[in-house]
């Protein structure tokens, strides 16, 4: 049966920036490892580069230069925020102080 | 009640708005707590405009109805739908007091054609769900029988119109989220063309399959709202150019040509479900329309291509859930999201890129090819839209992969980006609806309400 182990899970996380508790490892590993077995039947077939379209239709999909467009006012833009200063919204630190 | 009944009704002097809004409240006030269609409810903001569509009624009369073609409609909208000022969760916990500073192009045309807002509705939180109990709010019943769930993601819309709670409930449609609960409930579910209708201001689930739809009781009622909601949006660049017709579906379908895709008849279809839907292209070929068989042999791919594509977008399109701009932060994310999220990060992740999310669009434009080649000999295609009527809760929750293989007859269709429309076509012994659906060619939703209304009409006259 397959299984992602939990090196693997943990990694995943990581990525996706998720927090997944040591007791929940092995059920998320468990119900992963037979998605991904189920999928990847996929590596059965032989294909060609797809030239992938970025939609399903072959229609424009740039925006005029010079759209009018709304703006929110920034107490409105801040107003689902928990964490602002300033009215800005609080981000966490990229370099330690 | 259909919209042209409800809105002759109003022109006649038979009944108000307001009357007809109070009688609807009054209807979800008495039910929704058996049902939990229901998130926000908007009852006074909905009392208040009916006000406002009487007073547009007497002063101008039937112009009014040229001028707001849904004026007096009572609707909800699905809770991936932002309404400003009104909460939107997503059916999550993340966005549990997530108020929108804007409302989505489909919202804003609703309101503007006349349509009154009864509130928001329950659905498998962030769209990732087969039957509504992936909802952090509590899963919606199936209205027809209560111990069954109403299928998803759209659980609340179809529950809110198979109620008679609302006349139309907005709905999406990544992977078959609005045609599966449609059959589930036994009403009718609209998935338009990808790009028909303006994706702005509803949740991202996944950005190259998320289809804008709506659930109705009737044919003529999802044409008649089609027309308001589809048309170019400049906020979506996705959003497409072509002319938006008058969908009122008009004419027979004699000459018509019909497929039957034979692999979704195939094992594992139950056979109740096989019967009445072919039963329904019997009824049609009465109808002087031809049936063939037709093949589309990438069929068994489509599960894994979709899940791939699909989980890898919903990874990237959750990445903002960051709880700095909104909401409540990562941790809120419940399993199925959690379980998405990761599938689609390892999906795209280094190492596993090439094996799973290139490979998967490789073979997306062969499932693109069946269809483009089965519409060289037919007009449109009838398949059932689930392998099996409405299942009892907790019946594949331990589950995730069983529940995702609900999906390979509706997914294909959203990997192709092609229309599609469900309708009901009888019931299980035991009572459940059963429903299938016609595929169109792109921006042939004309064609598929056509075909639609013919079978309403040839099934109800069998009926009398």
């Amino acid at each position: 049966m397959a299984k992602l182990d939990r090196k693997q899970v943990e990694h995943v996380a990581k990525l996706a920036k998720l927090s997944i508790s040591s007791g929940e490892l092995p059920k998320f590993g468990g119900q992963l490892g037979k998605i991904v077995e189920y999928v990847g039947k996929i590596a059965e077939l032989k294909t060609q580069k797809s030239k992938v379209k970025t939609t399903t239709q072959n229609s424009k999909v740039s925006r005029e230069d010079g759209a009018k467009r709304e703006c929110l006012a920034q107490e409105e833009a801040t107003g689902n925020t928990k964490n602002k200063h300033n009215g800005l919204f609080v981000v966490p630190a990229i370099f330690e102080e | 009640m259909t919209i042209q009944k409800l809105q002759k009704g109003y022109a006649e002097k038979k009944f108000s708005v307001r009357e007809v809004v109070d009688g609807h409240i009054a209807k979800i006030e008495k039910l929704d707590g058996q049902i939990n269609a229901f998130i926000t409810k908007t009852f006074e903001s909905a009392r208040k405009q009916a006000n406002e569509a009487d007073e547009r009624i007497t002063d101008y009369g039937k112009d009014a109805f040229k001028q707001f073609p849904l004026l007096g409609i009572p609707i909800a909208h699905k809770d991936l739908y932002l309404t400003r000022g009104v909460k939107t969760t997503a059916a999550s916990k993340v966005l549990e007091n997530y108020i929108p500073q804007y409302s989505a192009t489909v919202v804003e045309r609703l309101k503007n054609a006349g349509a009154i807002m009864l509130g928001k509705l329950n659905c498998d939180a962030w769209g990732h769900g087969a039957s509504g109990e992936n909802s952090d709010f509590g899963p919606t019943k199936n209205p027809v029988n209560k111990g069954y769930v109403p299928g998803g993601s759209s659980s609340g819309s179809a529950a809110a119109v198979a109620a008679g709670f609302v006349i139309l409930a907005t709905s999406t449609d990544t992977g078959g989220s609005t045609r599966q609960p449609a059959s589930f409930c036994g009403v009718v579910g609209m998935k338009p063309t990808y790009g028909r209708v303006s994706r702005y201001g509803i949740v991202s689930m996944a950005s190259s399959m998320d289809t804008i739809g709506h659930i109705t009781r009737s044919v003529e009622d999802a044409a008649r709202v089609l027309f308001i909601t589809a048309g170019k949006d400049e906020h979506d660049a996705t959003s497409t150019d072509g002319k938006v017709q008058d969908y009122i579906p008009q004419g027979s379908v004699e000459g018509l040509k019909i497929g039957l895709p034979k692999e979704y008849f195939a094992e594992g279809v139950e056979k109740e479900v096989k019967d009445a839907v072919m039963e329904a292209a019997k009824k049609l070929e009465d109808a002087r329309a031809s049936i063939q068989e037709v093949s589309l042999p990438y069929t068994k791919y489509v599960i894994p291509t979709y899940y791939i594509i699909m989980s890898s977008e919903v990874s990237s399109n959750l990445a903002r859930y960051d709880g700095i701009r909104y909401g409540g932060g990562r941790g809120a994310f419940a399993d199925e999201a959690r379980r998405r999220i990761m599938l689609g990060t390892y999906s795209l992740s280094s190492g596993y890129k090439d094996k799973y999310y290139s490979q998967a669009t490789n073979v997306r434009e062969l499932i693109k090819q069946d269809f483009s080649e089965a519409f060289k000999k037919v007009d449109v295609l009838l398949a059932p839209v689930s392998p099996t009527p409405a299942f009892k809760f907790g019946e594949k929750t331990d589950y995730p992969l069983k529940m995702y293989l609900s999906d390979v007859l509706t997914a294909g269709v959203n990997l192709s980006g092609l229309p599609a429309l469900a309708l009901p076509c009888g019931f299980t012994e035991n009572g459940l609806p059963i429903g299938f659906q016609l595929i169109g060619k792109h921006f042939d939703e004309a064609t598929l309400f056509r075909v639609g209304q013919n079978y309403e009409q040839i099934s109800t006259s069998n009926r009398s």
